[in-house]
Formats: structure tokens, C-alpha cells, sequence
């Protein structure tokens, strides 16, 4: 091996560790055009680069496996209660309260009934199953108005849907089985927080049994009587419960057994269930709800923040360099394939999703040197709608690169990317492309599976392929479009749908992901 | 950064909420393995490493006082914990009476392999070129972690990279 300039040594390591500038970078690619020793040092140098991004790429499951064991051997919070769980989220801690309110209720009538109690209990949860619709209208603590509208899934007892409006605060929420939507009307802005609806949060069940609890542990009084309510026009059962915690007065239906209004005497304001409705003034069942209850129409011009959009890691530590290999041989072979009859153009998107069921999209671009010298200033390649695509070598290795807005072209980019090392007069390398921000996907749906949609317009005839990789552990159960194989390449299985499509074909497929068998 | 707030998920997790503290994992993880194998110098000790910080950070994160800095107090975690570990190495070695190094040299004329190359680094110049490679290559975002300026963080990654091409290439027998 000849030997490197002495005075070049330590640029040439500032330009592999991408800490020198783009002037000086330029200044020492020159310097490696003439000079053979220093060629040798700086391509040994970029051997162990690529090495060690490897190496940093391989150790992700190390990593991985100790942050699991870890979170698998986390000492148990006993002082953090199921209530603290269910009331992380302002939205469910709403949907939660009216409702737990009524059940208070609906218990402790039932537990001062003179027939016995578990078949009065029985009773109460029957009537409650039948019920599809509940309504509410009720006040918060400032008595501002709130409306409430929610939709049980009957065969399993949670909450399907709800709307809240809360007119004087000038707040809607809208929580469906895909997101939640919180819209504040003054700043006509619509917040998107992440995680699943309401779907997984709220269990029926569950909350008999631990209100059972509660009301045994707190040791309240309670006393019922049957009245004749003027309001209502009939007799009901008037249920008082007094503890230290809270006071309620609940109206439930002789026939029905269910709660008619449920009053709050007493209650913490801030921080527990009573928060955001103090009384349900008004509670009705299985009425007909106006068209669009349970939907969202994002308003005109509305500031959209979608927590649900996550800073992603990239691709290069969800994928090891063995899979992203994996993935350009496939579009270099598609390419082949391609131009045997006729050149066709070929286009190759990819999904990812990461064992945190974390969506990233990606797509493999090409650069390719037509002249007879080497390349290794700026090139000019795809464009993109996203401005914040990042570029990874075969080796997983982040490439240089920077988006430059396209004029006269609302939201697009063009990629300018610098290739390193330089490309060699003919060679054509294959790069993968990544957003850098991924989606996390959401079961809540009744099939509990994850959807992802693969679409794309092409815009000109081509062979066009989508390649779906996920863990190993996660299956596809449904699709609306037969792939054409599925590989597994170390511990993710790569599914590819390929089309021959024209100008204009919109080319989609849906898959459901089961994800049962991933381990979280 | 995008996603709940960190205070939030620093206040839920004092509270005793293994889904925040979940998440605040996800953030950092990477980060403490980083530390982890650059202080101790090899990935099965960082492996443990990073178990026993990760739980040590949840039963402890009563002491993280500011919410909004739970990145850096970690990383003290994982520093501390790394560096008690190989102190009690030491012990533990002279306690045997072992008067051989942690690595031994490579047979003369004979290279090392990433790995060991690695393990034979000084723990200032591995540290700062582990984080490198495992934490985004962001020079200056390790700089702030390590509470090092910016130029020192550079020179140590250079410095590293050299050091390391050597033992590479001569097998570190100087």
C-alpha cells in the first residue's frame, strides 16, 4: 500500500466522519483524483465505515432485546391506579366520567334494591347491553354546557365511538375507531393525538368490577327510595351516596333499571373522573343520532397537528444492510427484467414497518454515470413531496444530501445528493430512499388489524412494484391484490406486489396486518 | 422532536406509568446502548448495561427533577453505572492478582478484528466514535450529551478513527 500524504491524513478522516465542509470536501476529492496513495487510505478508511455503520446496524437487536428485558422487569406502580390509567387522555377521562358516573350509580341502586343484588346487577348489565346509543346532556363544573353522544359496541361492551361538544368552550371531540380528533373552533385547529380510539380503552367489564371495589373501599353510605319524580312523570328509584370522595344522586328506571340523570353533590374538580362532567342532566338511550355523530370533517382550512406522525429511526436501524441489499438487487433485477422485451420504466416502493408498528415510507432511486469521468460533486435526482427524505447507501450508510425546493411547484423537492465514494465512469448505484417521520399504525378496528395502504400514480407505463417488509412475527391476513412472492431475509419477511401499469393506472393494494404474534 | 411531550412522559412515568416511561425508552435507548458499549467496550457488557440503566432509570426517575432534561440525566445513569462496573472489574481482576490487560495484543503481524479493535480504544476516544455511529452521527448532539465543546468531540472521533484504522491494519502492536 503506498502511503498517504502526511498534511492530507486528517482531512481525508474529517471527510469520511462527515466533519468537514463542502469546500474543503471539495478541495480533498480533487486531491484523491491525483494522488494514489492517499486513494488507498481514504478507500480503506470508508471499508471501516462502512463496518462500523454495519456493526451499529447489527447491534439493533442487542439493544432491542436488553430494552425489552428491561421493560419486562420494571417494578410494578402499585399507588397508580386503574383510574390514572383510563384518565391519561382528556378525551376518554370525559367519556369515561359520564359514564362512570351513571355506573356508580347504577350499582349502588342496585346494591340498596330489596331483591338481591345479583340479579338485580344482571339486571342492569342486560339493559346496558341492549343499549346501542346513549346520549347525554349535562354541565361541567363551571356549568358550561356538554353534550355527549356514545356508541357501544355491544358484543364486547366498550366504546365504539363518542362525540363531545363542549359549545361554550368552543371544543369538539371526536373520538372514531381510526383517531381521535380534538378541534378547537376558536383557533380552528385540530389536534390528532397519537394511539388508538376508544375502541381499546374502555371496557364495561372492567369498570364493574373495579367500581364494585371502589364502593366497598371507600365505605360510603347510601340510602334509596322510590319517589315520584315531576320531572320525569313516573316513579323512580332515587339513589344517595355519600363517601368521603364524592356525593351522588342518581335517578334510575324502575323498568328499564337504567340511570335516568346522575347528579354530582361532591367530587374532586380536577384531576379524577368528575373533571370534565360534573352532572349528566339528561340521559337518553338508543336515540337515533344525527347524521355524521360519529365521523369527523376536517374544517376548511383547519391547522392540522397529527401527533399520530412520529419521529422515525432510520431505515438503516430498522433494516439491516443484508435487507437493504435485499431490496436494491430486487430493483436492479426488476430493472433487468424490464427492458428484456422492451426499456420500460421501473419503479419500486417500499413499506416499512418497524416492530413498533411504526410506517415509514421509502422507494429505491437510482444515480447513474453516463460520461467517462468520475463523479463526485452534487447530483440532481428525483423529486419528492416530502421535505424530509433521507438517502441510505447498500451498507445502510446516510448519504450526503439536501432538498431544494422546486419552483413555481407548491410542495416538491428536488433531491440534490452527493455520492461517496464518487461514481466510477458507467457505474450504476442503487439507493434507498426513506421520509423521515413514520406513522404509527392502529388496530382499532373491529377485525384488529393493521391496514396499510400501498397506492401510487405513476403517471406512465412502467412495471411498478410495492414491497411490504415487516417482521417476521407479523402475517398478512388481508389483501385486496395477490403478491407475487414473499421472502424472508434474517427477521423480516419482504412481500412484493408487482404491475405492469400504463399513464393511467392507479396502482393500490390494501393489506390488514395480524400482529398478534409480535412481540411489543 | 414530535409525539407527547417529554415532561409529560417524565411526570406519568414519576407517577408509575410503564407506557410513558415506554416511550421515553424508545427515545433514549439508543443513546445509553451508545454509552454503554463505548464505555465498557463490548456488546454483551452493554447489553446488561443498558437492561440494568433502563430499569434503574424508572425506579429513580423521582430524582429527575427537571422533566424536560431527562436525556442528559440519563445518560449520567448510564455513565455512572458503566463506570462503577469497570471499577469493580478492576477489583475484581486484582483480586485474582491478574497483571494481563482487559484486551491482550494481537500475535505479532497478525490484524484485529472490528470488535477487539474497538475494545483497545482509549475510553475517551471510543466513547465520543461509538455515539457516532450508534446515536445519528450528529457530532454536535454528542458534543451536548458528553458536556464536551463541539471541537474536542471532533477530534476525538478523528483521533479515534485513526487510532482504530491502526490496530486495524498493524494489529496494534506499536
Amino acid at each position: 500500500m503506498k502511503t498517504p500524504c502526511h498534511d492530507m491524513q486528517d482531512r481525508i478522516l474529517e471527510m469520511i466522519s462527515n466533519l468537514l465542509s463542502p469546500q474543503d470536501t471539495s478541495a480533498v476529492i480533487e486531491h484523491l483524483n491525483v494522488c494514489e496513495g492517499c486513494r488507498e487510505y481514504y478507500f480503506a478508511l470508508y471499508q471501516e465505515h462502512l463496518a462500523l455503520a454495519a456493526m451499529a446496524s447489527s447491534m439493533e437487536e442487542t439493544r432491542r432485546k436488553s430494552v425489552d428485558q428491561a421493560m419486562s422487569l420494571l417494578p410494578e406502580q402499585t399507588e397508580y391506579s386503574f383510574w390514572r390509567k383510563i384518565m391519561t387522555r382528556k378525551i376518554m377521562s370525559l367519556a369515561a366520567a359520564a359514564v362512570v358516573v351513571f355506573v356508580i350509580g347504577l350499582i349502588l341502586v342496585l346494591a340498596t334494591r330489596t331483591t338481591p343484588e345479583a340479579y338485580a346487577l344482571q339486571q342492569t348489565i342486560d339493559a346496558i347491553k341492549k343499549a346501542d346509543i346513549i346520549h347525554i346532556l349535562g354541565r361541567d363544573w363551571q356549568e358550561r354546557k356538554v353534550e355527549m353522544w356514545i356508541k357501544m359496541n355491544s358484543q364486547n361492551m366498550n366504546i365504539e365511538a363518542c362525540r363531545i361538544d363542549e359549545p361554550e368552550k368552543s371544543k369538539l371531540t371526536v373520538c372514531t375507531p381510526e383517531a381521535t380528533y380534538i378541534y378547537d373552533k376558536k383557533k380552528n385547529q385540530v389536534e390528532i393525538p397519537i394511539g388508538t380510539g376508544a375502541y381499546t380503552y374502555f371496557s364495561m367489564s372492567s369498570f364493574f368490577e373495579y367500581m364494585q371495589k371502589m364502593t366497598k373501599d371507600l365505605k360510603g353510605t347510601m340510602t334509596s327510595e322510590y319517589v315520584y319524580s315531576p320531572d320525569f312523570g313516573r316513579s323512580v328509584i332515587l339513589v344517595d351516596i355519600k363517601t368521603d370522595y364524592f356525593e351522588i344522586q342518581c335517578v334510575v328506571d324502575k323498568e328499564t333499571k337504567l340511570p335516568l340523570r346522575v347528579l354530582t353533590l361532591k367530587g374532586p374538580q380536577r384531576g379524577g373522573e368528575f373533571e370534565l362532567l360534573r352532572n349528566s342532566d339528561t340521559i337518553t338511550y338508543d336515540e337515533v343520532p344525527p347524521a355524521g355523530t360519529f365521523e369527523f370533517q376536517l374544517p376548511l382550512e383547519a391547522k392540522v397537528i397529527d401527533q399520530r406522525k412520529i419521529s422515525t429511526t432510520p431505515p438503516s436501524r430498522i433494516l439491516s444492510p443484508a435487507v437493504i441489499g435485499w431490496v436494491l438487487k430486487f430493483h436492479a433485477d426488476a430493472l433487468k427484467n424490464a427492458g428484456i422485451t422492451k426499456p420500460m420504466f421501473t419503479n419500486t416502493h417500499v413499506y416499512i414497518v418497524d416492530g413498533k408498528l411504526n410506517l415509514t415510507n421509502s422507494g429505491v432511486l437510482v444515480a447513474a454515470n453516463e460520461t467517462q469521468t468520475p463523479l463526485s460533486g452534487e447530483m440532481v435526482l428525483s423529486g419528492f413531496t416530502y421535505s424530509n427524505v433521507e438517502v441510505y447507501d447498500a451498507g445502510g450508510i446516510k448519504q450526503k444530501t439536501r432538498l431544494v425546493k422546486t419552483l413555481f411547484r407548491e410542495n416538491h423537492y428536488r433531491l440534490h445528493l452527493t455520492p461517496r465514494p464518487p461514481l466510477a465512469p458507467g457505474e450504476v448505484r442503487q439507493y434507498l430512499w426513506a421520509i423521515g417521520q413514520a406513522r404509527t399504525l392502529n388496530n382499532a378496528n373491529p377485525e384488529k388489524l393493521y391496514y396499510v395502504n400501498m397506492q401510487n400514480l405513476l403517471g406512465c407505463e412502467g412495471l411498478e412494484s410495492f414491497l411490504l417488509v415487516v417482521p417476521k412475527e407479523i402475517t398478512v391476513q388481508m389483501k385486496t391484490e395477490n403478491y407475487l412472492k414473499c421472502e424472508r431475509v434474517e427477521d423480516v419477511d419482504i412481500y412484493v406486489w408487482q404491475k405492469h401499469v400504463n399513464g393511467s393506472d392507479n396502482h393500490e393494494t390494501k393489506v390488514g396486518l395480524n400482529a398478534e404474534n409480535l412481540v411489543r | 422532536m414530535s409525539g407527547p411531550d417529554e415532561k409529560e412522559l417524565v411526570f406519568a412515568s414519576q407517577r408509575g406509568s410503564r407506557q410513558a416511561y415506554s416511550l421515553l425508552v424508545e427515545r433514549y435507548s439508543r443513546q445509553v446502548f451508545g454509552i454503554c458499549f463505548g464505555v465498557l467496550g463490548n456488546a454483551a457488557d452493554a447489553e446488561d448495561a443498558t437492561q440494568e440503566t433502563l430499569i434503574k432509570g424508572f425506579r429513580g426517575i423521582g430524582t429527575c427533577r427537571n422533566g424536560a432534561s431527562f436525556g442528559p440525566w440519563l445518560s449520567t445513569v448510564a455513565r455512572n453505572l458503566c463506570l462503577d462496573l469497570l471499577r469493580q472489574k478492576k477489583r475484581h481482576q486484582e483480586w485474582l492478582h491478574e497483571q494481563t490487560p482487559v484486551m491482550p495484543s494481537a500475535p505479532q503481524g497478525q490484524t484485529l478484528d472490528l470488535e477487539s479493535g474497538l475494545a483497545r480504544l482509549p475510553m475517551d476516544l471510543r466513547l465520543p466514535l461509538l455515539m457516532f455511529y450508534f446515536d445519528g452521527q450528529n457530532s454536535r448532539a454528542i458534543a451536548e450529551k458528553l458536556e464536551l465543546s463541539h471541537t474536542t468531540v471532533c477530534q476525538r472521533i478523528k483521533e479515534a478513527r485513526k487510532e482504530l484504522h491502526r490496530l486495524l491494519t498493524e494489529g496494534g502492536n506499536s
